[in-house]
């Protein structure tokens, strides 16, 4: 009997950890392709720590840097808005898990001193 | 209760820091997750660090007090116990003495009386030092006056010439 618990509560740790795994993967793969709109607007602000070369060119190098790694056909500089933060389009529009890498890039610590945070993030 | 304080604040910290791995994940902010990884590994190595020493500080700790041969540690500290003390050595003399004779109570009673006359002396000394004179008494030099020669030496005979003859051995 205790062979036979011991056998099902390996089962069901192997099961838990592919399934882990499984998981983990779906979240974090990348698929690629493009999504179905024609644009996808991100309005983004940026923050900087003794980054002594203005917001404008810390927007701009954040931006390429992280749309870099993206797969599109267009992509616009970021323009200063009147409240302070940028706006920049992609064409054509992205699909859900690459609009998340994208923010995702945008918000972690990417580049050093800079630090992005995305207030917008939409397709049309 | 620091230890369980501690091991708690580590467990915290490894679940909060273990859930957010994953999370960051998800959202692709990379350099997130792995600060976060860092901090869990970190967490980790200090647990496992604490419950090492513990372990070895509670082997060592049974290794001398001897958790073998109880039998034998609790008979010989019974033996210690019930050994007596060593009686003190101070006083001997005053104690009665085992041939029964009884001179050693004169021994403080000689002591006090020797206090007591070295008490008196020291009184009387103090008396004589405190009535005593001065050495300059009148009368002495008066009476030490008269010890010299007389005026005009031994062998004077200015006013009696015949005085040697007659008195040879008068100094006057």
């Amino acid at each position: 009997m205790r062979t036979a618990r011991n056998v099902v509560i390996l089962l069901v740790v192997i099961g838990a950890v592919l399934f882990g795994v499984h998981a983990l993967e779906e979240a974090t793969e990348y698929h690629g392709g493009s999504g179905a709109a024609a644009t996808t607007t991100v309005v983004f602000t940026v923050q900087e720590k003794q980054f002594s070369h203005g917001a404008d060119l810390a927007a701009t190098t954040l931006w390429e840097t992280c749309v870099g790694t993206l797969g599109w056909s267009d992509t616009s500089d970021p323009v200063r808005q009147a409240d302070g933060s940028y706006q920049a389009e992609v064409h054509p529009s992205l699909p859900a898990d690459t609009r998340r890498r994208l923010r995702g890039c945008l918000e972690d610590l990417t580049l050093d001193r800079i630090r992005g945070s995305v207030t917008r993030i939409a397709s049309s | 209760m620091r230890r369980l304080f501690v091991i708690g604040v580590g467990g915290l910290t490894l679940l909060g820091s273990g859930l957010y791995f994953f999370v960051y994940l998800y959202r692709w902010e990379w350099n997130r997750a792995v600060v976060s990884g860092l901090i869990f590994l970190a967490v980790e190595v200090a647990l496992v660090g604490l419950v090492i020493s513990a372990r070895l500080t509670k082997l060592a700790r049974a290794v001398e007090t001897g958790a073998e041969h109880p039998a034998r540690r609790s008979r010989i500290a019974t033996r210690l116990h019930e050994a007596p003390a060593e009686p003190s050595a101070a006083f001997s003399w005053l104690r009665s003495s085992g041939s029964g004779s009884s001179a050693p109570v004169f021994i403080p009673i000689l002591m006090g009386t020797g206090l007591a006359l070295s008490g008196a002396a020291w009184l009387v000394e103090r008396i004589g030092r405190a009535t005593a004179r001065n050495s300059s008494d009148p009368h002495i030099a008066a009476r030490m006056s008269r010890l010299g020669p007389p005026p005009g030496g031994l062998l004077d005979d200015s006013t009696d010439p015949l005085r040697l003859l007659r008195h040879p051995a008068s100094p006057r």
